[in-house]
């Protein structure tokens, strides 16, 4: 016998789950539409170059590569890229400006067997190209919250940003390994802080291991820079969570400003602005405030006001529950301006549903002109998990009728089944009702009327 | 009881193997140690050790002559052995890029697509002369980026009646100093470089990676793995270089949004 499961990291939805996924879907494009976005759909694969243009081709060990006609191909990790690809070809010339596009499709990422990921998974994302001010990002904010309250997931944190502060920051003349560099520190300081904040109110065992191995990665760098100090993780025994819930972020900043200080990346007094910038959070008043006696003379003062623009927009829309987080986790080289992401509130574990912000550079870097763009997608999946736990989406019987016949009854029982289903009735024809799957079951009689329960009906009462 | 056999890599990955091994609890007696020997005892029993070149390892592998094999990514990909050997644990260790390199004075060329625009569409008679020892990859490059069919110029080439017939693009087979060989015998190279101060001090510059971070592997021989005395060896091999691999936590893909 031939035995055949699922390719590894993929899984199949059975019907009811995948009713429940449709749905959840279509209240996406549903909503979408409220706010005049229309569907994009894109090959499901496109060149490797497609995707390896912004990361580096060291991007390819996390994708799914095939090769054909001598071409490396890989499996879309994600959507946008394809998206910016499309407007960069020119083929939206014609279409009216600004471009309002959603999309939801299936998307593909090589991950390590064991880790629990899905090597398919599905996207949900809208794009606003063309569109320079700040209601651009207050738009995908607010239609990526309505869509969340539409599907019962009205319990999320919404946190903004702006990547803004770290590029007005940086000298202009860096050079642009030690700015992607410092970048990436400062995205991963600021994934780091997440997860301590995290697990100073959780607790959790799974996040207290993971931490230890970004531990054991900032002992690395504070050996590689030399550093000594008051930070030093030699120093330190092993930590309990709350310790090191507190500590782990203080060492990383340790080894980070002695990195750059040592590799001479960037002055000590930027050093010492990035870190003080990426620590800010809370209200948007209160971050203003601080942010700008940190930022004061240097160029970042323009990156603020745009965020204080943003989230006066975002309130406009009646979106006022949201917290402004300088040092948000969102990818610094990706982004150019405002970044947000909505999760999980922290007691239900606090994982990420989406996030998005303004991407300007990214349709020049495909040959196209120079666009500002602002977009957001989903992790469907996480967030299908939430709809689900919130009660989900009541599934449907397959059938509200089902007319139970054999023999000499069955092909009168097929033609009513018709006109029924042609007055958009769902019904079944058989011997036997299916009851998990049947709302009502009912018999003809002699004279064409459906008996429910005791009752005659004819086949028009049946269909109101 | 079978024996294993597993290949070791000579040359510049050595030094960093033995420390490898060591902090895997494993004392390789004869590697790297000064000894001439070739057959070093990791005192692993049933396990029979012996070092080989890393180019060699990959194809030796796959044609089952050994079982388990420590080779960079580079060797293993340019010996395109895929379908049977498996890539079973990146050691992390000895890092190289496999880059396409020109020289510096070139500033109308900063990508493969500038490379072959220059020779291929040009209408002079010389072709475009890549040196390399990595064959299989440069061939694959040049099909990605044009529609030709390279020439090769190499001591082997009567054993598997390769072509010789005039391409406007020709791969040199290269037997070390690569970088060298440009602009008097070459114009272009395939070459791994950690650096790249090498190419540098040799007047090339770097315009493509053909492979990026090519680290050391744990390759094994695909049938060696399903067989029912090697398998344990294999895992008890795996398990101790596992220990040595830095800790590295999952990053988060840095693709679009989410």
């Amino acid at each position: 016998m031939l035995e055949i499961p699922p390719p590894r990291a993929t899984r199949d939805y059975l019907p009811e789950e995948a009713a429940e996924r449709r749905e959840v879907l279509d209240q996406f494009a549903h909503t979408a539409g409220l706010y005049g976005y229309r569907p994009v759909e894109t090959p499901s694969f496109e060149k490797v170059e497609l995707f390896s243009a912004r990361s580096g081709p060291e991007i390819k060990s996390q994708l799914l590569v095939f090769h054909a006609d001598h071409e490396e191909f890989a499996l879309r990790p994600e959507l946008t890229a394809p998206v910016c690809r499309l407007a960069a070809s020119g083929a939206l010339e014609d279409e009216p400006a600004p471009h309002r596009f959603f999309y939801t499709g299936s998307c593909f990422r090589y991950c390590r067997p064991g880790s629990g990921l899905l090597r398919e998974f599905t996207q949900a994302g809208l794009e606003l190209l063309n569109e320079p001010g700040p209601s651009a990002e207050a738009e995908i904010i607010a239609a990526a919250t309505r869509f969340l309250r539409s599907v019962g997931v009205g319990d999320f944190t919404l946190r903004i940003g702006t990547v803004g502060v770290y590029r007005d920051l940086l000298p202009e003349k860096i050079d642009a390994e030690d700015r992607s560099t410092i970048l990436g520190h400062l995205d991963r300081l600021a994934s780091i802080r997440e997860m301590c904040a995290q697990l100073a109110t959780s607790g959790d065992k799974q996040l207290f291991d993971e931490l230890n191995i970004d531990r054991k990665d900032v002992v690395i760098m504070q050996q590689r820079s030399e550093y000594e100090g008051p930070y030093a993780v030699a120093d330190a025994q092993e930590l309990d969570a709350t310790a090191l819930a507190e500590r782990l972020p203080l060492e990383a900043e340790a080894a980070m400003r002695d990195t750059w200080s040592k590799e001479d990346y960037v002055a000590d007094d930027v050093a010492e602005k990035l870190i003080a910038v990426s620590r800010l959070r809370g209200s948007l008043d209160e971050v203003v405030e601080q942010a700008r006696g940190v930022l004061e003379g240097t160029r970042a003062d323009g990156a603020l006001a745009n965020l204080l623009a943003v989230c006066d927009a975002v309130e406009s829309y009646g979106v006022k529950n949201f917290e402004v987080v300088l040092g948000i986790a969102r990818g610094l080289t990706f982004y150019s301006g405002a970044v947000f992401e909505i999760c999980a509130p922290a007691a239900q574990g606090g994982k990420k549903y989406g996030g998005g912000g303004r991407y300007d550079g990214l349709i020049e870097l495909f040959g196209g002109e120079s666009t500002p763009a602002v977009g957001c997608a989903f992790r469907f999946d996480t967030l299908l998990d939430a709809v689900a736990a919130n009660g989900g989406r009541q599934g449907r019987k397959a059938f509200d009728l089902f007319l139970e016949a054999d023999g000499d009854g069955l092909s009168a029982a097929r033609a009513a089944a018709e006109t029924l289903r042609d007055r958009g009735v769902r019904t079944g024809v058989g011997p036997n009702a299916p009851a998990d799957h049947t709302l009502r079951v009912g018999k003809l009689d002699g004279s064409g009327n459906v008996v429910i329960a005791g009752k005659s009906l004819s086949l028009d009462e049946v269909s109101q | 009881m079978s024996q294993l056999r597993l290949a070791l890599p000579k040359g510049s990955l050595e030094k960093k193997m033995r420390a490898f091994l060591e902090a895997g609890g494993i004392d390789p007696k004869g590697y790297a140690d000064g000894s001439r020997s070739y057959t070093p005892d990791l005192g692993i029993e049933g396990v029979a050790t012996k070092i080989m070149r890393p180019q060699e390892i990959p194809y030796m592998l796959s044609a089952g002559f050994f079982d388990i094999g420590i080779s960079g990514l580079d060797w293993y990909q340019e010996s395109e052995v895929q379908s049977n050997v498996e890539d079973l644990l990146d050691l992390g260790i000895g890092r190289v890029d496999i880059v396409v390199a020109v020289p510096q004075a070139w500033e109308d060329v900063n990508s493969p697509e500038d490379l072959f625009k220059k020779f291929v569409t040009s209408t002079g008679t010389k072709p475009l002369r890549i040196w390399t020892e990595y064959l299989n990859l440069t061939e694959g490059l040049i099909r990605r980026h044009t529609d030709l069919e390279p020439s090769l110029y190499s001591p082997y080439q009567r054993l598997n009646v390769e072509r010789r017939a005039a391409s406007p693009i020709a791969i040199f087979h290269s037997f070390g100093a690569t970088e060298s060989k440009p602009p008097d015998d070459g114009d272009a190279i395939v070459d791994n470089t950690e650096t790249g101060s090498t190419l540098r001090a040799n007047g090339l510059k770097i315009i493509h990676k053909v492979l990026a971070n090519s680290t050391a592997r744990l390759l094994v021989n695909r049938r060696s793995l399903r067989h029912r005395d090697k398998r344990p060896l294999i895992e008890k091999v795996r398990k101790a270089l596992a220990v040595g691999v830095p800790a590295r936590r999952e990053e988060e893909p840095v693709f679009g949004h989410i």
